[in-house]
């Protein structure tokens, strides 16, 4: 049986990949976005429209749910389809619906309407949930096979450190800031402020994508 | 060398029904391996077998084999697949029944056309019943087919209860790549997703064909007798989904209650009159600290020892702290259970995904679960590689 490389051996291969770097701390963003939101959703129906628990979760699970499924697969169905030609459009793809998700998500909260409010939501959902595949693909590409366990996990943990330690935290004090001058209504503006962080999050995944060739060349041969 | 300057080196075309599926027209292993025969695709001169069924190539294995059968006390031999027979036909076997077998009628005709005084059947690797032997001879067989077919070749060698298998392995070959079944690549058993144990013996084969490419030093016998027994239990196909009904239960509680003080907040909000600032840090920061941090140690741990107790300890530290959030009465209380609770988390996701990776691909819990039931311990060949034997046992 031969062992698997060295804890050392994977973090120095990691941290020399440029690519890598970059789509670890977009990951970080984007989850970021997804858990400084998701986590006050539950607040924010309430607060603003006063539902009862029974109709959040009604709402949050199913268009959180399926949106969410829907936008994973359609990152790596999008990913596969134009990525076969040119690998960087598996992080263009992901760049672009970021981008897209950030004033959609800031209508989402800004309107009145929670019909509109939650089809808003359910489609930033969708769009923001596009890089997991694409990003998992990517870094598994960059690395021998014997690592790419160890390089979810440190990806992984870029995206739990990042995204859920600061994220929720983020969204909680801009809130606490805001709610002498705005009341209830300072969770919407929280987490339309938590939301711009979707604008790092693609900036990221296209510096990743300038170096990505050369990243998975380099670790092929 | 990567294995692709390897499968270009051969002679033959060894993409050919890779290349016929992406056309549209896949074939089925019958199929396939008929196309091959009726073709010669692999360019044998002296069989249809292919360079690698020649008897220059097979002088080593022919020396080899009386003796090992003997040390090993086979008295039945099955050659699967046995092809036409050709290098098997001067192989003298004393006192050893010789039962050939292969997936094509024709094929087996032909070989027991030129061995009258010997047995023959038609079998599938894959999904026949074997009879019983003591060995089975799988020359050149796996290095032909797709992963899915090893894995049900290996699943099907597994029930027949044969105690010792002697395949084909490139001791040398750094990784294993899937290819489409008919096709052919080096495969190093030792290594994922097969993981086999060292080799019981290794025989060396020549390797004139394909230009001595696998020409390699050959090794010492890995072990003389059979190396301590596995003791690892086979496990009944109804435990099996017992366990993997479970793993769901435990994940999905490690989902609820680590979603429980967001789905609560509002709650907790008015009831201990928080901030914002406070629930974030409750929900995110304090939760994904410890849960990060410590998932890699305790993996660690888990590895290690027995991962059933890890997870039955996790869940019940976990359930534990969150049962004891619903009675705290202050913030920093609450602040100490959570961690509590992501602490136990960390302990039981990493040892209940196991296996199952989602990076080493889905393959991989299979074959790992397939290495602890049996495989413990085979025969290979060094130099050309080949012939590799393996103990199969069936549990204790």
């Amino acid at each position: 049986m031969t062992e698997a490389p060295s804890l050392r051996t994977t973090l120095a291969t990691l941290s020399a990949l440029r690519s890598f770097r970059y789509l670890a701390l977009g990951a970080g963003f984007t989850a970021f976005v997804t858990y400084g939101t998701g986590n006050f959703g539950p607040s924010f129906l309430a607060r603003t429209y006063h539902l009862g628990s029974g109709e959040i979760g009604t709402i949050l699970g199913l268009v959180g749910g399926i949106a969410g499924m829907c936008g994973t697969f359609l990152g790596g169905f999008l990913g596969d389809r134009f990525g076969g030609r040119d690998a960087r459009w598996y992080l263009w793809v992901p760049a672009l619906c970021l981008t897209a998700a950030v004033p959609l998500r800031i209508l989402g909260y800004a309107v009145d309407d929670l019909r509109l409010a939650t089809i808003l939501t359910g489609a930033t959902e969708l769009l923001a949930l596009t890089y997991l595949g694409p990003v998992i693909a990517m870094s598994h590409a960059m690395v021998p096979p014997a690592m790419r366990a160890f390089t979810s996990s440190v990806l992984f943990l870029a995206l739990n450190l990042i995204g859920l330690g600061l994220g929720p935290l983020f969204t909680g004090l801009v809130s606490d800031a805001l709610t002498h001058r705005m009341g209830p209504d300072a969770i919407r503006w929280a987490m339309a402020a938590t939301c711009l962080a979707g604008l790092p999050a693609a900036a990221c995944f296209y510096l990743a994508s300038r170096t990505l060739r050369q990243d998975i060349a380099t670790t092929t041969t | 060398m990567t294995t692709r300057d390897r499968r270009t080196a051969v002679d033959f075309d060894p993409e050919h029904f890779a290349r016929q599926a992406a056309s549209g027209r896949p074939l089925s292993p019958t199929e396939a391996f008929r196309q091959a025969y009726r073709t010669n695709l692999w360019g044998g001169v002296e069989s249809p077998s292919g360079p690698g069924s020649s008897l220059d190539q097979t002088a080593g294995l022919r020396d080899a084999l009386p003796d090992l059968c003997r040390r090993h006390q086979v008295t039945t031999l099955l050659d699967l697949p046995c092809g036409d027979g050709h290098w098997m036909a001067g192989v003298a076997l004393p006192r050893i029944r010789y039962l050939g077998a292969d997936l094509l009628p024709e094929v087996v005709a032909r070989a027991a056309a030129q061995s009258p005084e010997r047995e023959f059947l038609q079998l599938d690797l894959t999904t026949s019943p074997l009879p019983p032997a003591d060995i089975l001879l799988c020359r050149d067989c796996l290095v032909h087919l797709s992963f899915v077919d090893i894995e049900r070749a290996i699943g099907n060698i597994h029930r027949s209860g044969i105690p010792y298998l002697l395949a084909t392995t490139f001791p040398k070959e750094p990784s294993n790549h899937d290819i489409t079944t008919g096709d052919w690549r080096p495969l190093n058993l030792e290594l994922a997703p097969f993981g086999f144990p060292r080799p019981l013996e290794l025989l060396s084969e020549g390797c004139t064909e394909q230009g001595g490419l696998f020409g390699q030093e050959p090794r010492p016998l890995a072990g003389r007798g059979l190396p301590p027994v596995n003791a690892s239990p086979e496990y009944s196909r109804g435990y099996l989904r017992y366990a993997l009904g479970l793993l769901v239960a435990v994940y999905t509680f490690n989902f609820i209650d680590r979603q429980i003080v967001v789905i609560l907040q509002e709650s907790i909000k008015k009831g201990m009159g928080l901030s914002d600032g406070q629930l974030g840090l409750l929900s995110g920061f304090t939760f994904a600290i410890f849960y990060v941090t410590l998932g890699l140690p305790i993996a660690r741990i888990a590895d290690r020892g027995v991962r059933r107790n890890v997870i039955a300890w996790a869940v019940g530290f976990w359930s534990l702290m969150t049962a004891i959030a619903g009675f705290v009465q202050s913030f920093p209380q609450l602040v100490a259970v959570r961690i509590g609770v992501g602490i136990g988390e960390a302990g039981g996701s990493p040892p209940a995904d196991g296996s199952t990776s989602s990076s080493g691909g889905g393959r991989r819990s299979w074959w790992s679960a397939s290495r602890d039931w049996s495989w413990h311990s085979w025969f290979g060949s060094p130099s050309r590689s080949r012939a590799v034997g393996s103990r199969i046992r069936a549990g204790r």
